[in-house]
């Protein structure tokens, strides 16, 4: 018996009687389940055909365990595509979106594409951006959280943290994040180091207005969320080098082009160490021209990446 | 998503059967486009089809022709419909779909699909859900109609490592952003091998008018630099304030102590790499092995001493 066979006759039956099966009941009706010597071997069989079955997205309902032995009904196919009423040229635009974005293997970009009736494209797609692994159990579940305004649970660098409120969920740079309230100070989590995730059953119907959030990870540069007190620091980089430093400039920096075709570069340093790293990106085609702590700090950050202490 | 592989067999199968019984005949290039198959594919699979014994109601049967250029469903037995999206695949095609829209923001269908999407699956993800891509830039939607047209592009390029500007002639394969970053990938032909390039070190670049042919089988663009025989071996020793760095760029790590402090090996093709990321970290990073990368590292310094100070240091001092 093939493992084709077996399968399609697992959706008819469950599809074409429209109730509930318990396990056994299924084994009478199929005897390619019963002729496994071991049942511990038409178990896991049984097993695997349920969740290759879902993987295609058949929704086969399993009875919760308060309510006795196991019973499993298909259940009618979600329509939300249908509903959707989309136009040919939105359902395409959503289908190249799909084959554009990479997110690691959380997705089957083909039968995704299957669905959204697109097809599937040949060979490599001329645009693609990597969006870093959407581990969809946890960003799922953080979704709803907010949606529901329910505390989450989780651990967290060494510590569970607890009665965490979540704001949002983003993604900046291929990375997913979870920005949340705890202790009444708004924090960015990194998702995929978030682990044992729970999120509280009940609602809480907690602001979702995140208030007096300052600069973070999700809206300006490394240098500009630290913890060191705020310093106003100029930069000027060469006219020679503008057309490839310009393009990496924060948004969020005041930016002058002089005369000379040089650019002029205002900031707010928190954070030192990730200033340096940005700044040194540039090698000498820029400079720190105020004030002289910063550029005294920068001389004794390049000494000290010789191996040597201040001059 | 690049690399689309066609259906499996058994995934096709759940995937064609519904929607088959569901349009009862079909041209058999719409099957081919479709699912992605081929037509000798496709007659196997009827074949297959037509000797499925429905043992659970074996009053039914599926009999499926094909007749000329159609593929016809002659009998079917009671079978779902087609499976909609799970909720991973909804979440998935909406991260997708936000992501292009935050690239091209004037693109008008995919934003209206957005909605309907958003609406139908996920309600309110439009301010629960955010994504940061940026807009693509000017250079990136060029490169990209290069690559889809197969045009050979030269350009002026300054290297990330030497930072010095040369002109290459590139067959452009796929234009793409990896961590926040833009990246062209493509076929050097000044170099005579694949090459990436950012695409924020492209000077200025044209279209040469040529055409190319893309390989049968393109390698996937690069997410971790590939060691070469000839590489500069680099150890570094890396403090707990710059740890971080080990995530970003392809090193490995030795060992550790108590105290938090890597000793991590680095391959570079030019020692300069390793140079630079030395000089950005600070006493973050220090080189324990690798003389050439070194001695780049005291050039470096050197160059942006002379900016700051009127007699910069010649050497670098001896790691303890």
């Amino acid at each position: 018996m093939k493992k084709r066979e077996r399968l399609l006759n697992l959706l008819c039956l469950l599809w074409s009687s429209k109730r509930r099966f318990t396990r056994e009941e299924i084994f009478r009706r199929m005897a390619p389940y019963r002729s496994y010597a071991n049942p511990e071997t038409a178990r896991r069989t049984f097993e695997r055909d349920k969740k290759t079955l879902r993987q295609v997205g058949f929704d086969i309902h399993t009875s919760p365990p308060e309510a006795g032995p196991a019973t499993y009904m298909l259940a009618q196919p979600s329509n939300a595509l249908g509903e959707m009423e989309l136009s040919d040229s939105e359902r395409m635009a959503l289908a190249v979106s799909v084959a554009m974005v990479k997110l690691g293997g959380a997705l089957s970009v083909d039968r995704t594409l299957v669905k959204l009736g697109a097809g599937l494209p040949g060979g490599m797609a001329a645009m693609n951006v990597d969006m870093g692994d959407l581990e969809t159990e946890k960003v799922h579940d953080l979704l709803g959280a907010v949606q529901s305004r329910s505390h989450v649970f989780f651990d967290y660098k060494g510590s569970r943290r607890t009665q965490v409120e979540p704001l949002r969920i983003v993604n900046r740079s291929g990375r997913w994040y979870l920005q949340a309230r705890e202790d009444e100070i708004v924090k960015t989590f990194r998702i995929d180091r978030l682990s044992d995730l729970y999120v509280a059953p009940r609602e809480d119907m907690y602001d979702l207005a995140p208030s007096s959030e300052g600069p973070s990870i999700l809206t300006a540069e490394p240098w500009e969320f630290g913890e060191e007190e705020a310093i106003e620091t100029t930069v000027r980089f060469d006219a020679e080098a503008a057309w490839y430093v310009r393009p990496r400039l924060p948004s969020s920096a005041g930016i002058k082009e002089e005369d000379d075709g040089s650019l002029t570069v205002v900031t707010a340093v928190t954070n030192r160490a990730a200033f340096f790293f940005w700044m040194l990106d540039f090698g000498a085609d820029g400079e720190i021209v105020s004030p002289d702590s910063m550029r005294q700090a920068m001389v004794e950050w390049v000494m000290q990446s010789l191996g040597g202490g201040p001059l | 998503m690049t690399y689309v592989q066609p259906l499996g067999g058994l995934g096709r199968l759940l995937m064609v059967i519904p929607w088959l019984i569901e349009e009862r005949e079909v041209p058999i290039g719409e099957m081919e486009r479709r699912f992605a198959i081929r037509p000798e594919q496709l007659v196997k699979d009827m074949v297959a089809l037509n000797e499925v014994d429905f043992f659970v109601s074996p009053e039914q049967r599926f009999s499926v022709e094909i007749t000329g250029e159609h593929v016809k469903v002659m009998e079917a037995p009671e079978f779902p419909a087609t499976p909609g999206f799970l909720p991973f695949e909804a979440l998935g095609c909406l991260v997708a779909a936000r992501t292009a829209l935050e690239m091209n923001p004037e693109a008008s269908d995919l934003r209206s699909a957005v909605e309907k999407l958003e609406n139908a699956t996920i309600p309110h993800a439009a301010k629960t859900l955010r994504i940061l891509a940026g807009t693509a830039t000017p250079w990136v939607n060029q490169l990209q109609e290069w690559a889809m047209a197969r045009r050979v592009v030269r350009m002026r390029y300054r290297s990330t490592d030497k930072g010095e500007l040369s002109d290459r002639e590139v067959e452009p394969w796929q234009v793409y952003q990896w961590r926040g970053t833009w990246y062209l990938w493509g076929f050097s032909r000044t170099k005579g091998e694949a090459r990436r390039y950012r695409v924020d070190g492209i000077q200025r670049a044209r279209a040469t008018g040529e055409r190319f042919v893309v390989p049968r089988r393109v390698p996937p663009p690069p997410t971790a630099y590939r060691p070469a025989p000839d590489d500069h071996r680099v150890v570094f020793s890396i403090g707990p304030q710059a740890r971080w760095i080990t995530e970003h760029y392809s090193m490995e790590v030795l060992s550790e102590d108590q105290e938090g402090v890597m000793r991590a090996e680095f391959y570079t093709r030019d020692p300069r790499v390793a140079a630079q990321l030395a000089l950005r970290l600070g006493p973050g990073m220090d080189i324990l092995e690798g003389e050439a990368a070194r001695r780049e590292l005291a050039k470096l310094a050197g160059a942006v001493m002379k900016r700051y100070v009127s007699d910069p240091p010649r050497s670098p001092r001896a790691n303890p």
